[in-house]
């Protein structure tokens, strides 16, 4: 179960890296919210891939 | 380990010359990876502050420190199956030849020998900061960075047990430098430094996130020297991965936490990103109320250099191993291979990296930008090997399942799949924002290709550990 939701972050942020160069290259195609939304989503984001895959790592080396 | 009925006597009598002993318990390997890394909480990170700000320096940081997470899971099942002190190289010769062998080899000696350049000359610059807060002398600097090159050969070349023993506790030390510095810069902190309006800079919005990755790699680069203590390891299987994993998690809070005190405590924190910042946590003490006392600046300014001579120490264990074990597999000169006759430890490999370390840090008295360099090229070596150990992972899984029956890494495909994709999106980074650092890479691996392929390509030693391993015969 943790290990489907860690892969399934993992693979969020691949593709929110995708939009992320977008957005940093072309603006205005990237922008689905305003700034802040974008940032506190993105930091959340990246908060849950750390955390399932940092308890999928501890599980696996018990 | 070797069995007489596949290993012939006269390799038999080679490996015993050339071997390591396995000390190394499960809290060696977690202070070596935490030691080895914590610097990057000292020093360079705040090269990425400088026209990016505190939020995008946070999102490129986490993004790096989930890259590191997935990398010491993936690296820990190579490391497993392939305990040797050559690390990169045993992967890529077994799983593509030689040519790979040596690139990936090569790409870790340049990423922990620049990465010792950087921290030699950063050390300096904290002792320097020590004896003249105001204005910290070059010529400090530079005896201080070349004493600490001569203390720390000769503590390494007494032997891997005393080291690590030492290793231990200037890691606690350093951890400790960074709790007084959270605590000090606590007193002085406040959130609208740090939640900045904009969140982004107006001119660069998300692209200054990615100007920020190159630097924020330098937080957790290097702890991939771990992979080489395998060979010095007692029972890699069990102590590689749990080392490694618990140091990663501990770097991650020692990552966000020096971020948060040290962008927090200044008004402005892109004054800390200058080029000639060296010692940043040090100049915050000295901005905040808490540097008016001469204790707090003095008291931290000592103990801070525990953090970089624990990272210095740790990165000649990652320089000397690597180029020791080139020296013994024949990829670099022979004489590299060589170890002490009584101490086992590789004499003439820790010489080298010495003696480089030290022509760096006198050139970077010509030479301001050299820290900044000198970290850059550590960081782009390591992307590129990380990448090539991944499709490593991929063959050998699918042509040799059998080698990692005693470890296997969690999250399967998706795992080294994120290493590429994030190891490939941070070395994209250096083309758009830092180009100055291609030519100079593209020269040290020119040099290093063109060693192998005239020189040392016919001159491999077939019983050395990798040699053996990647025939299927250790």
């Amino acid at each position: 179960m943790i290990e489907g939701i860690a892969s399934a972050a993992l693979v969020l942020v691949l593709a929110v890296l995708g939009w992320m160069i977008v957005a940093a290259y072309v603006p205005e195609w990237g922008e689905v919210a305003s700034l802040e939304i974008e940032v506190i989503g993105m930091i959340a984001l990246l908060l849950a891939a750390l955390s399932s895959v940092s308890v999928v790592a501890l599980l696996h080396t018990r | 380990m070797p069995s007489p009925e596949n290993i012939h006597p006269d390799e038999q009598a080679f490996l015993a010359e050339h071997s390591l002993k396995r000390p190394l318990k499960v809290l060696d390997v977690w202070a070596l990876g935490v030691g080895v890394v914590i610097t990057g909480e000292y020093f360079g990170w705040n090269f990425a502050l400088k026209d990016n700000g505190p939020i995008a320096v946070l999102i490129a940081s986490l993004i790096v420190c989930l890259l590191y997470l997935t990398w010491v899971l993936a690296l820990s099942e190579l490391s497993v199956a392939m305990p040797f002190a050559g690390g990169p190289l045993a992967y890529g010769r077994r799983a593509a030849g030689p040519l790979l062998g040596f690139v990936m080899g090569w790409s870790m000696f340049l990423e922990c020998q620049f990465a010792t350049i950087a921290t030699a000359m950063a050390t300096g610059g904290y002792i320097a900061f020590l004896f003249n807060p105001e204005q910290p002398s070059k010529s400090v600097e530079t005896w201080s960075a070349l004493a600490t090159v001569v203390i720390f050969f000769v503590l390494h070349v007494q032997g891997v047990r005393e080291q690590s023993t030492v290793m231990v506790v200037m890691t606690y030390g350093a951890i400790l430098g960074l709790v007084i510095f959270w605590i000090l810069a606590a007193g002085n902190f406040r959130w609208d430094r740090v939640w900045t309006h904009p969140l982004l800079p107006f001119d660069k919005g998300w692209r200054a996130v990615l100007d920020a990755v190159p630097f924020a790699l330098w937080w957790l680069v290097i702890i991939e020297t771990v992979a080489l203590a395998a060979e010095e390891a007692h029972e890699p299987h069990r102590t590689i991965p749990r080392g490694m994993i618990w140091a990663q998690l501990t770097l991650i809070v020692l990552v966000v936490l020096t971020w948060l005190f040290a962008c927090g405590a200044v008004d402005d924190a892109q004054q800390l990103g200058a080029t000639e910042v060296s010692y940043p946590l040090a100049k915050v003490i000295a901005i905040i109320s808490a540097g008016k006392s001469p204790l707090a600046v003095y008291g931290f300014g000592l103990i801070a250099i525990f953090g970089m001579i624990a990272s210095y120490h740790g990165m000649v264990y990652g320089t000397s191993r690597q180029a020791f074990a080139m020296g013994r597999s024949g990829y670099l000169p022979a004489l590299l291979g060589a170890v002490h006759s009584q101490r086992r430890t590789p004499v003439p490999a820790l010489g080298l990296c010495s003696l480089i370390t030290g022509g760096f840090i006198i050139a970077n008295l010509w030479y301001k930008d050299a820290i900044a360099l000198a970290l850059l090229v550590s960081t782009l070596t390591a992307l590129i090997w990380y990448i090539l150990a991944m499709w490593c992972l991929f063959v050998l899984r699918r042509r040799e399942p059998a080698i990692f029956h005693q470890y296997r890494a969690p999250l399967e495909w998706v795992l080294p799949i994120s290493v590429v994709v994030l190891s490939g999106f941070a070395a994209w980074m250096y083309g758009g924002s830092n180009t100055s650092v291609l030519p100079l890479t593209a020269i040290l691996y020119a040099a290093g290709v063109g060693y192998y392929w005239f020189w040392s390509r016919n001159k491999i030693q077939t019983a050395a550990p990798e040699e053996l391993s990647a025939r299927g015969r250790l």
